[in-house]
C-alpha cells in the first residue's frame, strides 16, 4: 500500500498534458448509460435543479414582457423578446457597446494577465535570485489587503496617468485593463508557479545544452508544456474581469465606455423595477462568453487548475 | 428608494470620494427616470460621448461640459445643442450613470464638468467639499419658480442651483378596487377591507408601503410628521437644525405607534420592499400604494386603472406629509467657465419648453410655474402629485441626514415587524443618530 | 511598459544566443530567428517613444514628479533589457512595475490616509476651505438693481488679455455704466445700442466679447467690479450682474474668520467653529494629520468593542463554512461526473458552471428576492414560513446558501481538474491492492485532492473573508435590531467597517482606512497560519 502515501504520488510527473493521459484511459472503457451509472445521472439531474432554478427565474423575468421583479413565479405570465429588443434599441443604455467593451477588457486583460503571470512564474520557478522567497510571500500577503479601500488611490493615480497618457487614463477601457493588470502578477503567480514546477528541469537543461537561450526555452517549450494552466488562468481571469463592476464603475463614466458589469448595475440602480426585465435579459446574454469559453477549453481546463499543486 | 440604495451605492463607491452616497437621497429610485419609452424617444442619442472617446475624463475641447444621468442626458442634448449654436460655443452633454459620485471624484482631481443635473439633497455635501458655486438667481427669476423648489436649493442662507422639477410621494389607488379617495387612514382601511372581501382572495394587501427588513426612512417620515414629529427641527430661517433631532419626540412616537398597529394588523409588512411593491400593485393585489411617480410604470403596463391623491390623515394626528425632492442644476465651483455655465442654467434651463420637456420624459411636475400650469392643465397625474406635496417640506439637504437613514429606517421596520416597541426603537434610533452627528 | 513585455524576453533570446555561441559553441544548433530580434528592438523603441511622449506631456503640465517617475521606469526598462544581466528581472519587470504602481502604491496611500481625517467635509486644503467659505458668503446687497450686462474690452486691446469691462444697464432708469477693476463710472449713452432687455450690443470705444471669448478668459470667473468696502458687481452668466458683498472675511494674522455680525470663528479639528463656542461653525473643513486618532477611536469606541468579537466570530465562520461547503459540493459533483462511462458529461458540466457565468450581482439580487418571507420562491415552494432576512440565524443560513450556490461551480472546475491530474496508476494500484472504491476515495483521492487545492482553498478563504458585495447585495449586513443599528446579524468586518466610516455625518475615509489595516492584519495572520499548515510555503525554498 505504499502507493497510498501521497508523497509517492507526487513523484510521477506528467510530461504530457494530463488530460491526454486520461483520455487514453477513457478509450478502453465502454460508454453509455450502463446500469452502474444511472444513479450518477439521477444525482447530476438533482444537482442541475439546484444549479439552475434561480436561473430559470432569471430566464422567466427576461422573457416576461411586463418584466418586474415579480417575486414568486417561475413561470412568466407571457413570453416575448421585448426585453431583448429593448436592450438593443435603447440609446441611453448602449448594451452592445457594453458587450464589446467587456469582451475587449476581459479578453485583452486576461491575455496580458496570463502573460505577465507566466513570465513571473517562470522566473520564480526556474531561477534562483535574491528576494525570491520574500517576494513570493509578499505577493501572497498583498492579496489579503481589502482591495476596495485602495480604489481611491487608484482613481487618483489614473487621473495623473491620464494627464500624461490620455489613452490609458480614467474613462478608458485601456486604462481599466492597466488597472486590473496591477494585480496580474500577484493573483496568479502561485497557481502558475506550482504548475511550472511540475515541468522537469531536465528538459530545460537539455535545451540549454542544445544552445537555446532562456527566452527561447520559455517561449517555445515551457509555455507549451504549461498550456493547461495558462488556459485555466485565462478562463478564471476572464470570468472575473467580464462582470467586474466595482472598480470599473469608478473608472468608466461615459455610457459608451462602460462594461457590462457597470452598465447592468447602473440599469438596476436607476430603477430596479422598471428595468428588471432588460436587466435579466442582459445578464443572461452576458453569461454566454463564459459558457462558450468553458465549452471550448474544457479539455485544457481539465487538469489545468490544480495540477501544479500536485507536485 | 432611499435606504434601499445603501447597498447599491455604498458598494459602488467604496471609494470614499463618494462614500456618503450611501444615503444617496433620491438617487436610488425616486429621482430616477420613469418613462423609458419617452426618454429614449427624445431626438438625439444620449450624448456627444462619441466625441469624448479615448479622451480623459472631461472633454477638453468643449466650452461647456454637462453631466447628467442616462435619461436626463437624453432630454438635455437637444437644448444643449441649441444653446451651443446660439452662443457659438461647443456644449457637450456627457452621460454619467452615477452623477453624484462621479462629480465628487472628478471635481477633486480638477477634471469635473461645469454643470451637473442632480437632486437637491446632495447639496450639503457638495458645499462642504467646496464643489459647487453659489448662484444669484435674482428676484425676477425666483418669483417664476415654485417657492418650495427654490427653498430646497438653499444651504446656510445661500442659493446654489436652479430647480427644474419636484417630486414627492402620494397615495396611489387602484380605482377598480377603491373607487373613492380616502382622506383618513380609517376610511382607507375600511375601503381596503371591503375590497378584500369582494375580491375573494385575490386582494391580499390593504396598503403597500416599501419597508423591507432594514426599513426605509423616506417612507417612515410622513407618519411621524403627521403626528407632529419628524427628523430635524428647523432654525428660525427655515434651515434644518442638526442639533434638534426629533426622532423620539412625542409626535414621532405617536406616529410610530400607528405604524406598530398597522404592523400588528398585517396591513404593513417588512416583507414588502422596493423589489416587490410595484409588481404587487400592478398585479392588483392591493387597493392602495404609497409611493411616487416612479412607481406607476408597472401598473400602467399591466393596465391597472389608478388615481393619485394626497396622503390620508392619521387617527388622532394630522395629515401625513411627505418629503419634497427637488431636481436641480448645479454649477461646479471648479467650472472652467462659470459665466457660460451660469448663463446656461439661469437663462436657458428656466425656459418653459425646457422644463416641459423634462416633464414629458420624467413625469415630475416642473418647478417653473408657467410650465407647471401648462402641464397640469392637460395631465391629471401632475396636478395630483403636486397636490399630494402641498405644504410638504424639502428633504433635508444637510450632511447630518446621512446619519439618519439607517437608524430611522430600522426603527420603523422593527416597529412594523413587532420586534420592538415604538418607544424602545425610536429612543435607540435617536441615540444612534445623535451620537453619529456628534462624531461628525 | 506594457509594450516592452514581449520584447523583454526576446532580447534575452538574442543575448543568450550569442552567449551560447561564445560559451557552448560546440552545439549551436538553435538559432534565434531574425524577426524575433527585430521585434524585440521595435518593442523597446515603442516603449521608449510612449515614455517620451508621456514625458513631453508631463513637462507641459509642469509635473516634475511625473517626469522623474516615467524617467525611472524608462531607465529600468532599458537597464534590464539592453544588458545581459539580471535575467530574472527580465521576466519580473513588467509585473513588478504594474504591481508597484497599481497595487503597492495604492495600498501605501491608503495606509497613509489612515493617519488623516480625510473624508467628506475634509477634502479641501485649508486655503481652499477658506476661499470656499468666503466665496459662498457673497450676498446680494439689498436694494441694489440687477444689471443687464455685456462683457467688453477697450478698443485696441486684445479680447483674450485686455482689461475686462462690464457694460451695465440699470433696468430701472436705463443708465449705462462702465465697470472695470478700477470701479464703476457712468457711460455716456451716445452711440450705445441695446436690446429690449437692456443688454448693450454696441458701445463706442469698446469691443464686445463673444460668449466664447468670455468663456476663454480664465480671469473672468473671479472678476468683480469694486464698488465700495467689501462690495462689488459680480456677473451672473453672460448677461446679468448684481452687486454683492462677501459677508465673511478672513484674517490670516490671527487665523480667524469674521462674519457679517462680527462673530469670530477659529479653527478647531480642521474646521472653523465659533470662537465663543455658541452656534454653528462652517461646514467646509480641510484635511489634516491626526496621528493615531483613528486607531484610538476604533479601540475606544464602546459599540465597536462590543460588536467586534461577535462580528469576528461570524466572519470566520462565514468564510470557513463558505469555503468548505462550496468545496465539498464542488468535489462531490466533480467525483460524480468523473466516471468515464457517463454520457453527457459535457452538457452537465457546462450547465453546472452557469451560476458562475452569470454576473454575481444579478444572481445575488435574485436570491434576495427569493428569500422574501411572504412572496419569495423559497418559502412558497417549501411551504415554510421562515423569516429568512429578518431573523439573524435564518439570514446567516440564507447568506451561506447563496454563497454555496455562487461558489460551488468554481470548486467544481477546480476539483474536476485536480481529479484528472491524479495519476490513474495510483488509483489502479490501490484497487489492485484490494481497496474498495470508497476506501480509495478516502485514502488516496481525497488527500491528493487536498494537497492540490489547498492553496486555492486558502485564497478562497481570504476572498470570502472580505466578501463585501455578497453581504451588501443580500442583506446589507442585516438584520439589525432597533437597539443596535450599527451591527447587523450578517455583518462582516469589512461591511461593518464601511458602515462605521459612513454612519457619521460625514463619511470618514481615514477611519475606514484604519479599520481596513486592522482587517488586513487579521486576514494575513489567519491565512498565514493556514498556509503554514498546508505546507505550501515550504516548497518555495
Amino acid at each position: 500500500m505504499s502507493a497510498i502515501d501521497p508523497a509517492a504520488a507526487q513523484v510521477p510527473v506528467p510530461l504530457v498534458r494530463p488530460a491526454a493521459t486520461v483520455q487514453t484511459a477513457v478509450g478502453h472503457q465502454p460508454r453509455g448509460i450502463g446500469r452502474r451509472v444511472w444513479w450518477r445521472h439521477a444525482l447530476a439531474i438533482l444537482a442541475l435543479i439546484w444549479a439552475l432554478f434561480p436561473i430559470v427565474f432569471i430566464v422567466s423575468a427576461a422573457i416576461n414582457p411586463s418584466g418586474t421583479l415579480s417575486t414568486s413565479s417561475l413561470i412568466p405570465n407571457g413570453a416575448s423578446m421585448a426585453n431583448f429588443r429593448w436592450l438593443f434599441n435603447a440609446p441611453a443604455w448602449p448594451y452592445v457597446s457594453w458587450y464589446k467593451n467587456s469582451l475587449y477588457v476581459a479578453g485583452v486583460g486576461s491575455l496580458a494577465s496570463v502573460f505577465i503571470g507566466a513570465c513571473a512564474a517562470y522566473a520564480f520557478s526556474r531561477m534562483r535570485f535574491a528576494g525570491r522567497r520574500p517576494g513570493l510571500l509578499a505577493l501572497l500577503l498583498l492579496q489579503m489587503f481589502p482591495a476596495i479601500l485602495a480604489f481611491v488611490a487608484l482613481y487618483i493615480t489614473f487621473d495623473k496617468i491620464g494627464g500624461a497618457l490620455p489613452q490609458v487614463g480614467l474613462n478608458t477601457t485601456s486604462g481599466l485593463i492597466l488597472a486590473y493588470l496591477g494585480g496580474a502578477m500577484g493573483a496568479n503567480v502561485w497557481l502558475l508557479k506550482g504548475y511550472f514546477d511540475t515541468v522537469p528541469r531536465e528538459l530545460d537543461e537539455a535545451a540549454k545544452v542544445d544552445g537555446a537561450s532562456h527566452a527561447r526555452i520559455f517561449f517555445t517549450m515551457t509555455l507549451r508544456l504549461v498550456l493547461p494552466i495558462l488556459v485555466t488562468v485565462f478562463m478564471l481571469s476572464f470570468v472575473g474581469l467580464f462582470s467586474e463592476f466595482l472598480l470599473a464603475s469608478i473608472f468608466l463614466r461615459d455610457v459608451n465606455q462602460q462594461t457590462l458589469g457597470v452598465g447592468l448595475w447602473a440599469l438596476q440602480t436607476a430603477d430596479k423595477n422598471k428595468y428588471f426585465g432588460p436587466f435579466c435579459a442582459g445578464a443572461l446574454l452576458a453569461s454566454l462568453p463564459v459558457v462558450l469559453l468553458y465549452l471550448g477549453f474544457q479539455k485544457q481546463l481539465v487538469g489545468g487548475l490544480t495540477q501544479g499543486s500536485v507536485k | 428608494m432611499h435606504r434601499r440604495a445603501i447597498g447599491a451605492v455604498a458598494l459602488m463607491v467604496p471609494a470614499a470620494l463618494a462614500m456618503s452616497a450611501c444615503s444617496s437621497g433620491s438617487t436610488g429610485g425616486s429621482s430616477s427616470s420613469s418613462t423609458s419609452s419617452t426618454s429614449s424617444a427624445s431626438a438625439t442619442t444620449p450624448a456627444a460621448t462619441s466625441t469624448t472617446t479615448g479622451a480623459p475624463v472631461r472633454d477638453t475641447t468643449a466650452d461647456l461640459v454637462i453631466w447628467a444621468d442616462n435619461d436626463r442626458a437624453a432630454v438635455l442634448q437637444k437644448y444643449a445643442d441649441a444653446f451651443g449654436k446660439e452662443n457659438s460655443v461647443k456644449v457637450v452633454v456627457q452621460v454619467s450613470t452615477d452623477v453624484r459620485k462621479d462629480f465628487s471624484a472628478a471635481t477633486q482631481t480638477g477634471n469635473g464638468p461645469d454643470v451637473i443635473v442632480g437632486a437637491h439633497d446632495w447639496l450639503g455635501e457638495f458645499v462642504q467639499n467646496g464643489a459647487v458655486e453659489p448662484i444669484n438667481l435674482g428676484a425676477d427669476l425666483t418669483a417664476k419658480l415654485l417657492p418650495s423648489a427654490v427653498a430646497a436649493t438653499r444651504f446656510n442662507g445661500q442659493t446654489y442651483g436652479v430647480p427644474y422639477a419636484i417630486e414627492n410621494i402620494g397615495l396611489i389607488r387602484n380605482t377598480a378596487l377603491a373607487p373613492t379617495a380616502p382622506t383618513t387612514l380609517d376610511q382607507l382601511l375600511a375601503e381596503a377591507t371591503a375590497a378584500k372581501a369582494k375580491s375573494g382572495g385575490k386582494v391580499t394587501n390593504s396598503l403597500l408601503l416599501q419597508v423591507g427588513k432594514t426599513g426605509n426612512a423616506y417612507f417612515t417620515y410622513p407618519w411621524l410628521k403627521a403626528c407632529g414629529g419628524g427628523i430635524f427641527g428647523q432654525k428660525a430661517n427655515g434651515d434644518y437644525d442638526p442639533k434638534q433631532v426629533l426622532i423620539n419626540s412625542a409626535g414621532s412616537i405617536k406616529g410610530a405607534t400607528i405604524l406598530q398597529q398597522l404592523g400588528q394588523s398585517k396591513v404593513l409588512s417588512t416583507n414588502v420592499d422596493g423589489t416587490n411593491a410595484d409588481s404587487l400593485f400592478a398585479a392588483g393585489k392591493a387597493p392602495f400604494y404609497i409611493s411616487g411617480p416612479w412607481s406607476i410604470d408597472a401598473a400602467k403596463k399591466a393596465g391597472i386603472k389608478y388615481a393619485i391623491s394626497p396622503l390620508p390623515s392619521l387617527p388622532g394626528c394630522g395629515k401625513m406629509q411627505p418629503f419634497l425632492g427637488i431636481q436641480m442644476f448645479y454649477v461646479s465651483a471648479k467650472a472652467k467657465n462659470k459665466a457660460l455655465a451660469e448663463e446656461f442654467v439661469t437663462n436657458y434651463m428656466t425656459r418653459d419648453d425646457v422644463q416641459t420637456a423634462f416633464f414629458t420624459a420624467l413625469n415630475r411636475p416642473p418647478a417653473l410655474k408657467t410650465a407647471y400650469d401648462k402641464v397640469a392643465a392637460t395631465n391629471p397625474d401632475v396636478k395630483a402629485w403636486y397636490e399630494a406635496g402641498v405644504g410638504a417640506l424639502p428633504m433635508p439637504n444637510i450632511p447630518a441626514m446621512n446619519s439618519v437613514w439607517g437608524p430611522l429606517g430600522q426603527a420603523g421596520a422593527d416597529v412594523i415587524s413587532g420586534k420592538s416597541t415604538p418607544k424602545a426603537a425610536f429612543d435607540a434610533a435617536q441615540k444612534d443618530i445623535v451620537a453619529a452627528i456628534a462624531k461628525g | 511598459m506594457v509594450w516592452g513585455r514581449k520584447g523583454d524576453a526576446m532580447s534575452d533570446a538574442v543575448k543568450d544566443r550569442s552567449r551560447a555561441q561564445e560559451v557552448i559553441s560546440l552545439k549551436g544548433t538553435v538559432t534565434t530567428p531574425w524577426w524575433a530580434v527585430t521585434a524585440k528592438w521595435l518593442l523597446l523603441l515603442l516603449a521608449l517613444l510612449v515614455g517620451l511622449f508621456a514625458v513631453q506631456r508631463l513637462i507641459e503640465k509642469g509635473s516634475w514628479l511625473g517626469v522623474v517617475i516615467v524617467g525611472a521606469i524608462l531607465m529600468a526598462i532599458l537597464a534590464v533589457y539592453s544588458t545581459r544581466r539580471a535575467i530574472p528581472l527580465k521576466y519580473l519587470l513588467p509585473g513588478l512595475l504594474l504591481l508597484l504602481g497599481l497595487q503597492i502604491w495604492p495600498v501605501v496611500y491608503t495606509v497613509s490616509t489612515a493617519f488623516t481625517n480625510y473624508g467628506f467635509g475634509h477634502v479641501l486644503t485649508k486655503q481652499q476651505a477658506i476661499d470656499a467659505i468666503v466665496a459662498n458668503s457673497v450676498q446680494e446687497v439689498p436694494g441694489t438693481p440687477r444689471y443687464a450686462m455685456s462683457v467688453a474690452v477697450k478698443k485696441g486691446t486684445p479680447p483674450s488679455t485686455g482689461d475686462i469691462h462690464l457694460l451695465l444697464t440699470d433696468p430701472q432708469n436705463g443708465t449705462f455704466f462702465d465697470g472695470s477693476k478700477e470701479g464703476m463710472k457712468k457711460l455716456s449713452p451716445t452711440g450705445v445700442q441695446k436690446t429690449d432687455s437692456g443688454k448693450i450690443t454696441t458701445a463706442p470705444g469698446f469691443t464686445l466679447l463673444t460668449p466664447r471669448e468670455v468663456n476663454q478668459r480664465k480671469d473672468f470667473g473671479d472678476f468683480a467690479v469694486p464698488t465700495g468696502k467689501g462690495t462689488g458687481i459680480k456677473p451672473v452668466g453672460l448677461s446679468q450682474a448684481f452687486e454683492g458683498r462677501a459677508t465673511v472675511s478672513y484674517d490670516a494674522k490671527t487665523d480667524t474668520l469674521t462674519d457679517g455680525n462680527g462673530k469670530q470663528y477659529v479653527p478647531k479639528d480642521a474646521m472653523f467653529v465659533p470662537k465663543n463656542g455658541h452656534g454653528d461653525g462652517f461646514s467646509q473643513g480641510w484635511t489634516e494629520n491626526v496621528g493615531f486618532r483613528n486607531f484610538t477611536t476604533i479601540l475606544s469606541d464602546p459599540t465597536i468593542r462590543k460588536g467586534f468579537l461577535s462580528i469576528f466570530i461570524w466572519n470566520v465562520a462565514f468564510a470557513a463554512v463558505s469555503v468548505l461547503s462550496t468545496f465539498f459540493l464542488g468535489m462531490l459533483l466533480a467525483l460524480l461526473l468523473n466516471d468515464p462511462r457517463l454520457r453527457g458529461k459535457g452538457l452537465y458540466r457546462s450547465l453546472l458552471i452557469l451560476p458562475y457565468a452569470i454576473p454575481g450581482f444579478v444572481t445575488a439580487l435574485v436570491w434576495a428576492s427569493m428569500f422574501n418571507q411572504d412572496y419569495g420562491l423559497i418559502n412558497n415552494l417549501t411551504h415554510l414560513n421562515i423569516d429568512w432576512l429578518g431573523n439573524a440565524w435564518a439570514a446567516r443560513a440564507a447568506v451561506l446558501i447563496t454563497n454555496l450556490w455562487l461558489g460551488f461551480p468554481y470548486m467544481f472546475i477546480v476539483c474536476t481538474g485536480a481529479l484528472q491530474a491524479i495519476p490513474s496508476d495510483v488509483k489502479e494500484a490501490a484497487l489492485i491492492d484490494g481497496a474498495n472504491a470508497f476506501r480509495t476515495l478516502r485514502s488516496i483521492t481525497m488527500p491528493l485532492l487536498l494537497v492540490a487545492v489547498g492553496p486555492l482553498l486558502i485564497a478562497s478563504f481570504a476572498f470570502n473573508f472580505n466578501n463585501f458585495s455578497l453581504i451588501f447585495l443580500l442583506t446589507s449586513g442585516g438584520p439589525f435590531t432597533a437597539a443596535n443599528t450599527q451591527i447587523g446579524g450578517t455583518d462582516l468586518l469589512i461591511t461593518y467597517a464601511y458602515r462605521l466610516a459612513i454612519s457619521g455625518v460625514n463619511p470618514n475615509y481615514g477611519l475606514a482606512a484604519a479599520v481596513s489595516i486592522i482587517i488586513f492584519f487579521i486576514v494575513a495572520v489567519m491565512s498565514w497560519s493556514g498556509f503554514r499548515r498546508s505546507k505550501a510555503l515550504e516548497d518555495i525554498n
